[in-house]
């Protein structure tokens, strides 16, 4: 067999791409962190069109529902690293490392623009790409969770409250002011994304 | 045509080279620990190696387009995520290399898994994982098949099957590599590796010489007939 | 059987992990705040100084009660997806109740004495940094930010073991131990929302509460301890009837 019969790059995305929807399409553990997330944004959104019906309701409840696609994010890189060695299987049938970062990377981006599709803003997706990018570095859903929360919902807020000027450089200005924090809202999921590459390419399976 | 040329890992694997031919099955013998898993996982493109190449049809693994067509591999754990269904994992395989859906139901009813393809793997037995992850193996219908301790967790009905299996695959041509640490089964050509370094390698009379089976050629190269 | 448990949990690094966040990120706010903070004595809103950064030590404590579960029911091979440690636990012990009593209790005393070390270093930190207008030392108060540390981390254990999922539980309470607190937020659908577990036991050490309804200390203290034992309740009667 010689290397002819390879195809080419942008088929072999596309199909790597189906496959890895077909993934997030059939883990039920998704699926409940999908729909809680969006069960918990209709709630709170509810509740803060009472509590400040001048402000957008959905964005005030992002806020705290950005948790939900975070750990969507999360649980899309770190099922590979549950029981059963799936990781080994996915490497076994998509073995070039970096068209398989690509090809997640694509994939999550398609499911949680869909997830997100009727809040009218692109800042989740952000959220879930950083998730995804943490859980490849730490390979452990708990660890991950706890790294990604704390830093959008406690290490983020104090960091703004102590030097209000860092805003333009923190994930998740953009949520509330989409101008000022769009740049940072890009940056850190493709920081992360090239951090989680270089380690996934170099670091055994 | 599978083979590994002088492949070494610091403290693991010391030139390790072998070759396993079209038409045969390849017993890759040695007593646990010995590197069996680490040269496989080098062939498969899991791990590297720090010297030493191993190709399958001449190409590194990692280099093959649609690598499932060409190479099934069953290692420990049938690869699925817990939480999914037999069938929806290899749904996701089969999407990965393109090959047609059709495939699925065919490796389940070859594996006898047709009844659970609908339970998720987490519920599976032991046996049920290893068939499984033979289901994965098969689904491109590969010409090379690589498979390590293929026998761990079978019940004797499974090992029977096991062994049939993999002597009709061979009888149609196929590549089989196989790792054990038993040696119960048919083998025409014969490696036994033994603390990161090829003892013997040849076809199975060659190897058993003049012992008077495998077992003694084989406690007599691993030295470990002092028990 | 209690130091069984103990040592089982504080044999995991990510126990370690939660103690040492508990023990660094309230007084670390501290620090940090410091310059928000004088600006807040200048707008006169200065009754919980230094007991305001209580709340987030509660990480630790959240964590701790998280792993003193999921570490049991984490998968422990490839090769057997129901493989966990928690077989091997109970083929130890196989009194079920006994064996949450004892991780309970071991739970507790390691949350209590991390709380007791970080609550008295974050008020004495803050009478450091801002010697004038810090509130002084009062044990009593400290006592109580430790009970509530102790009561949420027992919450999170209650929760992980009937979700057998950790993910869920640290989740909402990081969610809820955010800058506002989400409970705060649903008052504005129910007043009944500031009965929610970890808004009531939040009076127990603070003056001033976001939120229209004042709950008074002891009765704050009364309703949280009543939301763990029936949390706990729930969780012990699951885990004695479900299988292993």
């Amino acid at each position: 067999m010689t290397a002819t019969a390879r195809p080419g790059a942008p088929a072999e995305l596309i199909t790597s791409v189906h496959a890895e929807l077909h993934k997030l399409g059939t883990l039920p553990s998704l699926r409940w962190a999908a729909g809680l997330t969006w069960a918990a944004t209709v709630l709170l959104a509810l509740a803060a069109h009472r509590a400040a019906p001048a402000a957008d309701p959905v964005a005030t409840a992002l806020r705290w529902t950005q948790a939900g696609f975070l750990v969507f994010g999360v649980l899309t890189a770190t099922q590979e690293y549950e029981s059963g060695g799936q990781i080994r299987a996915t490497l076994l049938a998509v073995p070039r490392r970096f068209a398989l970062a690509a090809a997640k990377a694509t994939a999550l981006i398609v499911a949680a623009a869909v997830l997100t599709l009727p809040t009218g803003t692109a800042y989740p997706i952000s959220v879930a790409l950083v998730g995804a990018g943490l859980g490849w570095l730490l390979r452990n859903a708990l660890a991950a969770v706890a790294t990604g929360l704390t830093l959008y919902l406690i290490a983020c807020p104090v960091a703004l409250s102590r030097w209000p000027a860092a805003a333009n450089w923190l994930p998740d200005t953009a949520l509330l002011d989409p101008g000022r924090g769009a740049a940072a809202a890009v940056l850190w999921p493709l920081a992360l994304a090239v951090g989680a590459s270089l380690s996934f390419r170099w670091r055994h399976a | 045509m599978i083979r590994i040329d002088r492949v070494s890992r610091p403290r693991i694997l010391h030139e390790v080279s072998f070759e396993a031919r079209p038409g045969r099955v390849t017993g890759f013998l040695g007593p646990n620990g010995a590197g069996k898993t680490s040269t496989v996982r080098i062939l498969l493109g899991l791990d590297r190696a720090s010297t030493g190449t191993a190709t399958i049809n001449s190409q590194p693994y990692a280099a093959l387009p649609r690598p499932l067509t060409v190479v099934g591999a069953l290692l420990d754990g049938s690869g699925a995520h817990r939480a999914r269904t037999a069938r929806a994992h290899l749904r996701w395989l089969a999407a990965s290399n393109a090959l047609p859906r059709a495939r699925v139901g065919e490796v389940l009813e070859t594996v006898g898994l047709t009844e659970a393809a609908g339970r998720r793997a987490g519920r599976f037995s032991l046996g049920m994982s290893r068939r499984l992850g033979l289901a994965a193996a098969l689904l491109g219908d590969p010409p090379v098949l690589v498979l390590d301790e293929p026998f761990n967790g079978l019940d004797p009905a499974g090992i029977l099957w096991m062994r049939e299996f993999l002597s009709r695959c061979a009888a149609e041509g196929r590549t089989v590599l196989l790792s054990s640490h038993l040696l119960d089964f048919p083998v025409d050509d014969v490696v036994v590796i033994n603390r990161g370094r090829v003892a013997a390698h040849g076809t199975l009379a060659e190897v058993q010489g003049d012992h008077g089976s495998l077992e003694d050629a084989f406690l007599a190269l691993t030295g470990a007939a002092s028990w | 059987m209690v130091r069984a448990e103990l040592s089982k949990l504080l044999g995991l690094p990510t126990a370690w992990i939660g103690l040492a966040l508990g023990l660094i990120a309230a007084p670390a706010l501290v620090l940090v705040n410091t310059p928000g903070m004088r600006q807040a004595i200048e707008s006169g809103e200065v009754t919980d100084l230094g007991y305001e950064n209580l709340g987030i030590g509660l990480l630790g404590a959240l964590i701790l009660g998280v792993v003193a579960v999921s570490s049991e029911y984490t998968s422990t091979g490839d090769d057997a997806p129901g493989a966990h440690q928690m077989t091997t636990t109970l083929l130890a012990m196989p009194r079920r109740s006994h064996l949450l009593l004892a991780k309970g209790a071991a739970l507790s005393f390691v949350v209590a004495v991390q709380g007791a070390l970080t609550a008295s270093a974050t008020v004495l930190l803050t009478q450091v940094m801002l010697p004038d207008h810090a509130p002084p030392f009062e044990p009593a108060r400290v006592a109580a930010a430790v009970l509530y540390w102790t009561l949420l981390g027992l919450l999170a254990f209650a929760i992980t073991l009937i979700f057998r999922n950790g993910i869920i539980t640290l989740t909402v309470f990081i969610v809820n131990s955010s800058v506002v607190s989400v409970s705060y937020l649903l008052t504005k659908l129910t007043p009944w929302a500031a009965y929610l577990p970890d808004i009531v036991g939040a009076h127990m050490f603070l003056r001033t509460m976001p939120g229209e309804t004042h709950i008074a200390p002891l009765t704050a203290g009364l309703v949280m301890t009543a939301w763990v034992a029936a949390l706990l309740a729930a969780a012990s009667y699951l885990f004695t009837r479900r299988p292993a």
